[in-house]
């Protein structure tokens, strides 16, 4: 995968939810592409369908119309087997919240992935995620000893533990204080800029989409702009124009 | 608060239609046993009471010697008796009846039943009266050769009127024509019981009875009531005989039957005990997770004014509803277990006159009582655990664990662990003065206790055990494995209670393994110690009639045969006490049996006298040389003295007299066994086939050696062994049902952990592996304590009967077969939680509240 390929794409992207009075057309055609090696942000008021878009992309829900690849795999033609490997193997993600299981400790946690798939983790990588994470001394801790900081970062290094293709984060800071949040979201940077990997992440914040690449906003499930190199400002700006 | 209850039921039908199940199962057996033997016991009281139609009084010996069989029966009644009592004022018509045991051969002149119940040989008065039978196709019998039959046995063997009927008496197999087909009353037979039917003078000659009769029968003239005619009959009766209203008779009969039912009864309802003890834990275990799922809502009742008592009244009102509706269900599954009962009683060779099942209101009134009360007993720790939810838990985020300590849980089941041990032991070990029963009961309360003892310290053991049984899982199953054992041991209460119910189920099932391992080998043991004969013969099916002596008189001419000893069975009374006695033939009886003579010797015994085991002499108080009192039906009280005390397994009697004391005071001179030694040099095998050459006639007889013998005890043991494991395996059943209902919750509460481990790529397979697992865990869990539970129970009954001289086997094979079981169960068990965990749809597990 070359820097400037296409990690996720978007064609013509449509889900609609109930039908007669309550439909609702979470995405509403929906063209859009994620660069590999690249921090993308979407970003969108309540309801503009920020997750929906992000949860048919990580193959976890079907679209209604239209198509979605990771790489070049067009998701529309696996079944559940297939998806789930593809969810194991090619993508990681971070949500919100409950974000670990329980019964394992922070390692645990982290391989899960690999230790789904039977694997042995790459032990190298692992370390130097665990380092870049900051949460060594935390590996043999339950989630429930960990606080909501840590438990996001060993999310995170779980996601990038099995060196997806892409990594898929639904407001991973949204849970946390200022300062944990800058912290995640200064490690993610980190796992783009120098690990080289790939992150699509929702979020309602823009300083924390100011630590992205690139900025995709949506609107009543269309893409209503973008915005490259963005920052906390400029984010600021466009959204006024944008209500306006 | 009522409409909140009813919506709370609703939220969760699936886990209580579980629950329910339990309840339903238990209190069926309940109904289903209820009814069916109160049907029994009718059909019995209106057969009876049509029997003894037409007949007023009842001349009879009286039966001192009172026994279960009709092995000794007294001196019979002389002719003369009857033309005295037909003399009678108030006599308007008297018959002569008699009675024994025959047996009836099938088509291939085999023994046409060899288990169940016997059939008898009967006289048929040539009268117009009603009696006792009733003719349903030809004719009665009126002269010799002729029969009649019940119309349930000819239709078994296939017999038709005009057919030849071979009848084994006394003698070799005899022909008659079947010339009718009768019914005991309504029914086509009594009970299971078959009958012949013979004129008068056919009876007694081949009963062997000479011009005697077994009983006499009086109608009494219009206006003579009974009792008066009881009271005239009185003076004239020779001593030993009485005469008795027939309405009397007919209730005395009855009642016996009923009181053989009662047992059947008793056993099946101890069975529907263990079912809804069983059937507690899980309705409480239910009880629990879903209130400590609801936590939030009840707190948040709390919060906004709901009382505890509120709070509590909730969740008990869910309890009888649950418990109204699956009793309901079960009086219906009760209803159809009965009809199950009654066709298998019809199988088994048992007639209903097409009676409809009664179903009592006793019977609807204890079913629903059972249930509910049975359902809200359960549902008490539960509701008070509801109502102690603090108000603030709603505004928590985690739910609030009152973490009982461990060190409380470990006093409270350990003690009363101890206590139910304590019971046990006085029942099994202490006399008591209330009898057997008691000490019976005593130890299944004691039984149950440790039962509850152990489930209440069981969260001690979860860790430990989960530990260990899982250890191998990481490594054999990967991810999933480790997450089955770390989920089962998450939550130790809820693994214990849940392994608890299954623990009862197993422990009841080792103990039966136990109890008849060491039956099968103590019966070899004493077969090996005390069998020294080459072959035996001895009669064929129900026993107790015996077979005449000419087969061993021509045995012992056989030129194979070094020499036998006959052995003969009855019954007879000792100061008192009734018992059975064997008679043997005291010259070769020891050559070819190992009793051990403890004082005395067997040698004297030829004279009038008697061998007590010394047991038996203990709790008489009496020494050799000493005498005793024994009363015999023909002969009445006669003092004989004790020439040996012995002891020794193989003989069911406590008595033993020789074949000449035997002569003199019992009616029937039969040989129930012969004991045969062969020459030497002549082979079992063409032994066996010069008996046979003189049983042949006889189908009544069977020749058997050693190995035969074994096998024989074997099967027996083995049938009952099968039916009460079929009864067991019902609990198990419903403890299985618990592990589903546990693993559903536990899923339900586990669904955003389960949708995350699908996100990051677990398969549908690895889910079910994890849930399947888990279930095993648990399920090994609760067969590990029942096994050991068993173990215990089993060497402790064991060690109370040694004096009988049982033997403790350890069935190993058979105890790691039902651990592997228990497993495969467990398995079974997890299919459709696991099956719905897999399915769970993904985005609403991780669905952000
Ligand atoms: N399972 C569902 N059934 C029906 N409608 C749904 C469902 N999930 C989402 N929606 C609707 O689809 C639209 C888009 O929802 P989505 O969760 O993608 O929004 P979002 O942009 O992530 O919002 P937020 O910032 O609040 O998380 C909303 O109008 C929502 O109500
Ligand atoms: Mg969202």
């Amino acid at each position: 995968m070359t820097a400037n390929g296409v990690a996720a794409r978007a064609v013509g992207a449509v889900k609609v939810y109930g039908e007669g009075d309550a439909l609702v057309r979470a995405l509403d055609g929906i063209d859009v592409e994620f660069g590999s090696q690249r921090f993308s942000a979407i970003m969108g008021p309540s309801g503009s369908g920020k997750s929906t878009l992000l949860h048919c992309l990580a193959g976890l829900d079907e679209l209604t119309d239209g198509r979605v690849f990771i790489g070049d795999t067009d998701l529309a033609s696996l079944d559940d087997d297939q998806l789930t490997r593809l969810r194991r193997d090619s993508v990681g993600f971070v949500f919100q919240a409950y974000n670990l299981v329980p019964t394992l400790n922070a390692l645990e946690n982290i391989t899960l992935p690999t230790a789904i798939a039977g694997r042995k983790p790459d032990q190298t990588w692992v370390d130097q995620i665990i380092d870049t994470m900051g949460i060594r001394d935390r590996l043999h801790h339950r989630p429930s000893e960990l606080s909501g900081g840590e438990q996001q970062r060993v999310a995170a290094a779980r996601a990038l533990a099995g060196r997806p293709e892409i990594i898929f984060a639904d407001e991973p800071s949204g849970n946390l204080d200022s300062n944990s949040g800058a912290e995640l979201l200064g490690f993610m940077q980190d796992a783009v800029r120098r690990l080289g990997q790939t992150i699509v992440m929702v979020t309602h914040d823009p300083a924390a989409a100011g630590y992205a690449d690139r900025v995709v906003f949506l609107a009543d499930g269309v893409v209503v702009g973008e915005m490259v190199e963005p920052t906390r400002e400029r984010i600021l700006d466009h959204i006024k124009v944008l209500e306006a | 608060m009522w409409r909140a209850t009813v919506k709370g039921l609703l939220g969760h039908k699936l886990r209580l239609a579980l629950t329910a199940l339990a309840i339903t199962i238990g209190v069926g057996f309940v109904a289903g046993s209820f009814v069916f033997t109160d049907t029994l016991g009718s059909v019995f009281d209106d057969l009876f009471a049509g029997t003894t139609a037409g007949i007023d009084v009842t001349v009879r010996p009286i039966i001192e010697t009172e026994g279960e069989f009709g092995f000794s029966l007294p001196e019979k009644i002389p002719a003369s008796v009857l033309d005295e009592v037909r003399a009678v004022d108030g006599v308007e018509e008297a018959t002569g009846s008699l009675f024994w045991f025959v047996q009836v051969l099938d088509r291939n002149g085999e023994i046409a039943r060899t288990t169940g119940p016997p059939t008898f040989g009967a006289s048929w008065a040539d009268t117009d009266r009603p009696g006792a039978f009733s003719l349903r196709e030809g004719a009665r019998p009126t002269e010799d050769g002729q029969v009649a039959l019940d119309r349930k046995t000819a239709e078994r063997l296939g017999y038709g009127v005009g057919d030849t009927v071979r009848i084994v008496i006394f003698d070799g197999p005899e022909p008659f024509t079947l010339v009718g087909l009768a019914g005991f009353g309504e029914a086509d037979n009594l009970g299971g019981a078959g009958f012949a039917l013979f004129d008068i003078p056919t009876a007694q000659r081949i009963f062997k009875a000479g011009n005697t009769y077994d009983t006499i029968e009086i109608a009494a003239t219009t206006g003579v009531a009974p009792e008066t005619l009881v009271e005239r009959l009185r003076p004239l009766l020779p001593s030993g005989v009485e005469a008795v209203t027939a309405q009397s008779v007919a209730e005395e009969q009855a009642t016996a039957f009923k009181e053989a039912l009662g047992f059947f009864n008793t056993f099946l309802l101890v069975f529907a005990g263990i079912a809804l003890f069983v059937g507690t834990f899980i309705i409480q275990n239910t009880f629990r997770i879903i209130v400590a799922q609801r936590t939030r809502e009840l707190a948040l009742f709390r919060a906004l004014g709901a009382t505890r008592n509120q709070v509590v009244g909730m969740v008990l009102t869910e309890a009888a509803i649950v418990g109204v509706i699956a009793s309901g269900l079960g009086l219906i599954f009760g209803i159809v277990l009965a009809n199950v009962l009654a066709v298998a009683y019809e199988a088994f060779g048992g007639d209903l006159p097409e009676a409809a099942l009664e179903v009592r209101w006793r019977t609807v009134l204890v079913a629903l009582a059972v249930g509910v009360v049975v359902t809200l007993v359960s549902a008490l720790l539960p509701a008070r655990k509801a109502a102690s939810v603090p108000p603030v838990a709603a505004m928590r985020e985690v739910e609030s664990a009152t973490r009982r300590s461990m060190r409380t849980r470990s006093v409270a089941g350990g003690s009363m662990t101890l206590f139910g041990i304590v019971l046990g032991v006085i029942g099994l070990f202490v006399e008591l003065p209330f009898g057997w029963i008691d000490s019976i009961a005593l130890v299944g309360a004691g039984a149950a206790i440790v039962f509850i003892g152990v489930a209440v310290i069981g969260p001690l053991f979860t860790r430990p055990v989960a530990r260990i049984v899982g250890a191998p899982f990481p490594r054999l199953l990967a991810l999933p494995g480790t997450l089955a054992r770390e989920n089962s041991m998450r939550k130790p209460r809820r693994t214990a209670a849940t392994a608890a119910a299954l623990m009862i189920g197993l422990a009841l099932v080792s103990l039966a393994t136990i109890l008849a391992a060491s039956f099968r080998g103590t019966v070899r043991e004493v077969i090996d110690e005390t069998f020294r004969a080459d072959l035996v013969v001895s009669e064929v099916g129900f026993g107790g009639i015996g077979f005449t002596p000419t087969i061993a008189d021509e045995i012992a001419a056989l030129p194979e045969v070094e020499k036998l000893a006959r052995v003969r069975f009855g019954q007879a009374s000792v100061e008192g006490d009734p018992g059975f006695v064997s008679a043997v033939q005291t010259d070769t009886f020891l050559d070819l049996f190992t009793i051990d003579v403890i004082t005395g010797g067997l040698t004297e015994l030829s004279s009038p006298s008697v061998a007590l085991r010394s047991a038996r002499a203990e709790e008489l108080g009496v020494d050799v040389g000493e005498t005793v009192t024994m009363t015999f039906a023909r002969t009445g009280e006669q003092q004989l003295p004790v020439v040996a005390t012995w002891d020794g397994q193989g003989i069911q009697a406590s008595i033993l007299i020789s074949l000449e004391t035997y002569e003199a005071n019992f009616v029937e001179q039969l040989d129930s066994q012969v004991l045969i030694a062969l020459q030497d040099g002549v082979s079992i095998g063409s032994g066996r086939v010069a008996v046979e050459s003189v049983t042949v006639p006889y189908p009544n007889v069977q020749i058997q050696d050693q190995a035969d013998f074994k096998e024989q005890t074997e099967s027996q043991i083995n049938l009952i062994l099968s039916l009460i494991f079929v009864l067991l395996l019902l609990s198990v059943f419903i403890a299985l049902l618990g592990i589903t209902n546990t693993l559903s919750l536990s899923i339900i509460e586990r669904t955003r952990e389960i949708g995350l481990l699908r996100a990051v790529g677990m398969s549908r397979k690895q889910v079910r592996r994890m849930i399947r697992w888990e279930s095993v865990i648990i399920s090994v869990f609760g067969a590990v304590l029942g096994i050991t539970l068993g173990i215990l129970f089993g060497w402790a009954v064991v060690r109370a009967l040694s004096e009988q001289g049982l033997l403790f086997v350890l069935p190993g094979g058979q105890l790691i077969g039902a651990l592997f079981a228990a497993g495969v169960a467990g398995v079974v068990a997890a299919v459709l939680p696991a099956w719905r965990a897999s399915r769970l749809n993904v985005l609403e597990a991780i669905a952000y509240e």
